[in-house]
């Protein structure tokens, strides 16, 4: 009887310790909003869409300037004619998405359950070109940055709904890309939430560092420092070569799992890409 | 009379020959030696840069010194390549570090995690 007590109660307190290290996706969700409630009282919760914007009023006027004449503008009507170019086999971008791929980027990175896979648009553009017989194009910029910001662009205002099935690959995806948020890397140990989750507001030499809740909102994005426009993707490996670490492979299963993650943080906010940066 | 000194010169001749080639024997020795303790650091520090790629840790400068330090040593810059392996060495095995301190401890950057 004794044995079968002290059997439970050691049960009891692993579960318990199972249950402290594990929150779910929806746990997440209502910390990260309660955090940065928390953080910035006066900040509506849809401004977090305006990235660093929705901080800082001088920045804000500055870019506010800069989208009266948008510079990611060429990559849209490009992208619109990259869009609805034919394939080789007569085909279109619009025969491989749900409603002609029109207004559906709000719900990239998706779980793709036949192939076990977290699947973002970028990847879901190639696949489509490969389908048809396309060479894939190149990942970070170029064609495929412009398909995205045209297809970012008919999704505008569409509230971010990235889904988290109850499928045990699909939650391992997600704390993949969890862990690697929350993980410090390369020579100046610094992880992705060691600046945007500790730090938002406050400057890293002289730019101000914006919030992990909106940031994946507005890409692909026009940045000055690119001259050009860019994916999500890249920005991750440029972040990661800021802190001295060596950049993953782009629409590898790292940056596919931790983009999972970090869209999933901006749910219900709403969809304004593609956008400009500095 | 002659003969003595023939032997002399003869032994004294010998004897600087076998000097010399001690001399220069220990000189190869030497230099082997370097380079192979050199091809070592550079094993034991590509293979701790491997490991830290295969943890998803490794850094962007430990590539670079490797880089650096072959081309120094193809130089014959033994004791500057030996100084650029030692240091992607040791970037790879605090890389190594940050993985293992990562696997078990990064949840406490996550807000209001005890």
């Amino acid at each position: 009887m004794m044995n079968k007590i002290c059997l439970v109660l050691v049960l009891l307190g692993f579960l318990s310790v199972a249950n402290s290290s594990y929150a779910d996706p929806e746990s997440d969700l209502e910390m990260i909003r309660q955090y940065y409630q928390e953080m910035f009282p006066d900040v509506a919760f849809e401004d977090y869409a305006n990235g660093v914007y929705a901080l800082d009023e001088n920045a804000r006027e500055q870019w506010q300037e800069i989208e009266e004449f948008p510079p990611y503008e060429i990559a849209v009507d490009t992208g619109e004619e990259l869009f609805s170019t034919p394939f080789k086999d007569g085909k279109t971008y619009a025969d491989c998405f749900p409603d002609g791929g029109i207004g559906i980027k709000q719900n990239y990175p998706l779980f793709d359950a036949e192939s076990g896979r977290v699947i973002t648009l970028e990847l879901a553009i190639n696949e489509c070109r490969e389908k048809h017989g396309e060479k894939p194009l190149k990942y970070g910029k170029g064609e495929i940055a412009s398909i995205s910001a045209y297809m970012a662009y008919t999704s505008r205002d569409n509230p971010v709904n990235v889904i988290v099935p109850d499928d045990p690959r699909a939650i391992e995806a997600y704390e993949k890309g969890k862990k690697f948020y929350y993980s410090r890397r390369g020579q100046l140990n610094m992880a992705c939430s060691t600046c945007h989750i500790a730090n938002p507001g406050n400057k890293i030499r002289a730019d101000i560092l914006s919030p992990a809740m909106g940031q994946t909102t507005h890409f692909p994005v026009f940045r000055s420092k690119w001259e050009e426009m860019g994916t999500l993707q890249r920005r991750y490996a440029g972040c990661n070569k800021q802190v001295r670490a060596k950049p993953f492979e782009l629409q590898g299963e790292e940056y596919r799992n931790l983009e999972y993650f970090h869209t999933y943080m901006s749910n219900g906010l709403p969809a304004n890409g593609p956008g400009a940066r500095k | 009379m002659t003969r003595i000194t023939s032997i002399s010169f003869t032994l004294i001749v010998g004897f600087l020959l076998m000097f010399n080639v001690a001399c220069s024997d220990a000189e190869d020795s030497g230099n082997n030696k370097g380079t192979i303790g050199l091809e070592q650091l550079l094993d034991s520090a590509e293979q701790a840069r491997q490991k830290a790629s295969d943890a998803g840790f490794e850094w962007n400068t430990i590539q670079p010194l490797l880089d650096k330090g072959r081309e120094t040593m193809e130089k014959g810059d033994e004791a500057l390549a030996h100084d650029l392996f030692s240091e992607a060495k040791a970037h790879a095995e605090l890389a190594i570090a940050q993985a293992n301190y990562a696997d078990k401890h990064w949840r406490l950057l996550i807000p209001n995690s005890e």
